[in-house]
C-alpha cells in the first residue's frame, strides 16, 4: 500500500493505493495519528486506488474516526468501490462514515 | 496444505492461495479470498497470539459443488465474538469474524481441533452462516 499526503487548504487529503492488508494497517495508523497530533482535524481519505482492505485496515479507519470525532474534527472517506465498498457494506461501516464519490 | 508462522510468510503466499480459490463467479471468488485472509489473520494474531514458534495450517479442498477451506492454529485463543458489532459498527472487536460470516455460505469453529472450516458453494447460492462450537 502507498500513502500520499496532500494539503487542500486546512484539509488533509490522504490518498491510498494498492491493497491494505494487516501489515499495512499499523503504518497507516501511525501516519494518521501523527497528523492528528500535529493539530490537523479535517481529513479526506481517498480510497479510489485501493483494491483491497481487510478488517485491520477498517479497524484503523474506525479508530481514526473515533479519535477525530472526540476532537470535533471531520473525516470523509472518498472513492470507495468494488470489494472495498462491499466490505464497508457488510460491516455496516457505510452507515457511520461520511462517504463521498 | 500450506503452513506458515508469520504474517510476512502468509503475505508471500496470498496470491497463490487466491488462485486456488477460483469459483464460477468472480465476485464469489473474491469473497472467499476475503474470508480466508481474515481467518488466517485471526489464527496468527488471536489464535497463536503472534507466537511465531506456532504454525497456522491452511487446507483448500475443491469439490464439485463447493470449496472447503480449513484454517487450523496451534494456540489457545478463540475467535473474537462479532455480536457487539451488530448494533455498533464502531466496535473494536470481532470485525474479522463478522466479515467471514458474511462472505461464505457456511462456517464453524471446532475448539477441539482448533479448526475454522469455511464453505463456499460453486454456484450462485447466497446464504448466511452461523459460527458454532462443535
Amino acid at each position: 500500500m502507498k500513502i500520499q499526503l496532500k494539503e487542500s487548504g486546512k484539509k488533509q487529503v490522504v490518498e491510498l493505493s494498492g491493497g491494505m492488508y494487516v501489515e499495512d494497517a499499523a503504518v497507516l495508523r501511525e501516519e494518521l495519528i501523527k497528523l492528528i497530533e500535529a493539530g490537523h482535524r479535517d481529513f479526506v481519505i481517498r480510497l479510489d486506488q485501493v483494491d483491497y482492505i481487510d478488517s485491520s485496515g477498517l479497524g484503523v479507519l474506525v479508530t481514526i474516526l473515533k479519535r477525530i470525532r472526540e476532537l470535533d474534527g471531520k473525516l470523509v472517506i472518498g472513492g470507495v468501490k468494488g470489494v472495498v465498498k462491499t466490505l464497508f457494506e457488510l460491516t455496516r461501516l457505510n452507515r457511520v462514515f461520511d462517504l463521498e464519490d | 496444505m500450506y503452513c506458515f508462522s508469520t504474517l510476512t510468510q502468509f503475505a508471500d503466499l496470498r496470491e497463490v492461495v487466491r488462485a486456488r480459490l477460483q469459483l464460477p463467479s468472480e465476485a464469489d471468488s473474491e469473497l472467499l479470498f476475503v474470508a480466508v485472509n481474515e481467518a488466517v489473520n485471526n489464527a496468527l494474531i488471536h489464535g497463536n497470539q503472534e507466537d511465531y514458534n506456532k504454525k497456522v495450517h491452511l487446507a483448500i479442498q475443491r469439490f464439485p459443488r463447493e470449496i472447503r477451506v480449513t484454517v487450523r492454529d496451534e494456540g489457545e485463543g478463540m475467535p473474537a465474538d462479532a455480536e457487539n458489532l451488530r448494533d455498533n459498527p464502531l466496535g473494536d472487536h470481532g470485525r474479522g469474524m463478522q466479515i467471514i460470516r458474511s462472505c461464505v455460505d457456511n462456517c464453524w469453529f471446532d475448539p477441539y481441533s482448533r479448526e475454522l472450516i469455511m464453505v463456499k458453494q460453486r454456484n450462485e447460492l447466497t446464504a448466511s452462516c452461523n459460527v458454532t462450537a462443535s
